[in-house]
């Protein structure tokens, strides 16, 4: 139990810096971005490209990979972001003036991510890949066994979500993106560019995604489809923390992460004693979808929402 | 001289015009208020002035400058400050943050500005990091009140600024108003009650989306349309 508890954890803060840039978006500019998956599965796929062209500088000691890998997460982070901000500008921003309802945007970004997936499909092809070589567990007490790699897992989403709670609460951008959230007419009218604020907003909530990609790429493989795969906790995770929150979407996505992997276990569990051939794995979305349902018929609002 | 200028101003929302060809001028550091029923328009007049909505018709001029296609983020780069009515702070920002945002056209430091606007409203010093949003009402005008005055304006618009408030904090409010105009800060003053009209030296009534009547403060008092709107009818 103690290790499907760690492996929440480790899942949950892949989820955490999804989720963060889901909220974000969601909150100022106003829709679930349905491509937040396939961006992310995009950062992880140029991360793999990068590793490819880059020399051979060996790797670290306990670690399977690199130096090269963490240029590779920051070149992953800036081109996705690149990317998300050319769709920004031929596709969102036009709507945006036109003033299209959230729907339409929720709609656009599904196309959008049938283009991420269409791209890595093409340019990488269908089959898993891998960044390196495989790596052992380690066993620890109470039967949990980690990888190494895990812990620059949760260390660097760890990390990257210090720097965006900092970047959110001491630069100027940053108050402008937070003032934005609460009151966009009032925003204009201190003075704040709404273009700008959007801009950054897709900076941060893109670069963060294609980190997390990385970070999967890293704990699992790379598929095209493993991004979209994740959406669907992710997007739980930010509805079951209520939208726009920071911290709210970190605990909803260790929530998540966490009750996936348990309930998966206990539910795997019960059914072999059973005796019944079900394989659980499979089901996972399936119970971070029920734990939403659940958690909007007894608190519509989210866990720390204020029902605005 | 003329500072601002409304003229022939049509606006509403949607295709609807709520207000039809307003006009009306206010000169450097005069304070002036703007009477009218609900629904008379008067929010609608601010929110146009300001940028916030786009007129229909007519024209807008601050200092010789057309300003009529303005967005609001422009014409506070123009020394134009709005206080709206309500939803007038950033409720999760901290009471420093609030005053950050106003100042957020300024380069540079503006320290000496946020304790300047804390010897006008000495409640806010100490409170510098509580949530704007957790304040009581009065404590929240006066952050954004505060906010407006960041930016060292040369006009501020604002919208019933004592709405909602208990009598005392009414008092202090328009006090602070009269104090802020004696300062060389031009007001525009949606004026609810008849105690901040006579703070006014001047006065446009508003009725259903047209102005009515304009003049001295003293010579509207006089009027019975002012009479009715203030002592009932």
């Amino acid at each position: 139990m103690a290790d499907l508890f760690v492996n929440g954890i480790i899942l949950g803060s892949i989820f955490t810096l999804g989720a963060i840039g889901v909220t974000l978006i969601a909150d100022i500019l106003n829709f679930f971005n349905f491509a937040h998956g396939d961006m992310l599965s995009f950062g992880a796929y140029l991360a793999l490209f990068f590793v490819g062209v880059m020399p051979n500088w060996g790797t670290f000691p306990w670690l399977s990979f690199g130096p090269s890998m963490i240029l590779a997460i920051i070149f992953a982070m800036g081109v996705t972001a690149a990317f998300a901000l050319f769709f920004d500008r031929i596709l969102f921003k036009p709507l945006r003036e036109r003033g299209a309802s959230e729907l339409f945007l929720a709609l656009s970004s599904l196309g959008v991510a049938f283009i991420f997936r269409s791209i890595i499909r093409l340019v990488w092809g269908p089959q898993a890949k891998y960044y390196g070589g495989l790596q052992m567990a380690r066993r620890y007490p109470l039967g949990i066994t980690i990888k190494p790699d895990e812990f620059f897992i949760v260390g660097t989403a760890l990390f990257l979500v210090v720097a965006v709670y900092l970047f959110l609460k001491k630069t100027k951008i940053g108050k402008a993106m937070r003032a934005s959230s609460d009151n966009k007419t009032l925003a204009r009218v201190t003075g704040i560019k709404t273009e700008k604020v959007v801009i950054w907003t897709w900076i941060i909530a893109v670069s963060l995604t294609a980190a997390a990609g990385v970070l999967y790429g890293i704990e699992v493989q790379l598929r095209p489809i493993m991004g979209w795969n994740i959406l669907i906790p992710i997007f739980v995770a930010v509805v079951v923390a209520g939208v726009g929150d920071l911290w709210g979407a970190m605990v909803g996505a260790m929530i998540i992460g966490v009750a996936q992997e348990m309930l998966t276990g206990l539910l795997q569990d019960m059914f072999n004693a059973l005796d019944l051939d079900v394989l659980m794995t499979a089901y996972k979305p399936a119970i971070a979808f029920v734990l939403m349902v659940i958690v909007l018929l007894v608190r519509p609002q989210g866990i720390f929402g204020t029902g605005e | 001289m003329t500072l601002l200028s409304a003229d022939n101003v049509s606006a509403g929302y949607g295709e609807v015009d709520v207000l039809h060809e307003v006009s009306l001028d206010i000169d450097e550091g005069e304070l002036v208020a703007t009477i009218g029923p609900n629904g008379a328009g008067k929010t609608t007049l601010l929110r146009t002035i300001s940028g916030v909505l786009p007129p229909h018709s007519g024209t807008l001029k601050f200092n010789e400058t057309d300003i009529t296609q303005y967005a609001p983020e422009d014409t506070i780069r123009l020394g134009m400050s709005y206080v709206p009515q309500d939803e007038n702070i950033f409720p999760s920002l901290t009471v420093r943050e609030n005053l950050e945002m106003g100042a957020y056209t300024l380069e540079g430091n503006f320290e000496d500005r946020i304790d300047e606007i804390c010897t006008i409203f000495p409640q806010l010093r100490d409170r510098m990091d509580q949530k704007a949003g957790t304040m009581s009402g009065g404590q929240q005008q006066m952050v954004a009140v505060g906010r407006g005055l960041l930016i060292e304006p040369s006009v501020l618009l604002l919208d019933e600024p004592t709405a909602g408030l208990q009598p005392s904090l009414v008092k202090m409010m328009l006090g602070k108003v009269e104090e802020i105009n004696k300062r060389g800060v031009a007001v525009l003053l949606v004026a609810q009650t008849i105690d901040a009209l006579r703070l006014a030296q001047r006065a446009y009534l508003l009725s259903a989306g047209e102005m009515v009547l304009s003049g001295t403060t003293e010579d509207l008092l006089d009027t019975d349309r002012v009479q009715d709107l203030y002592f009932g009818g």
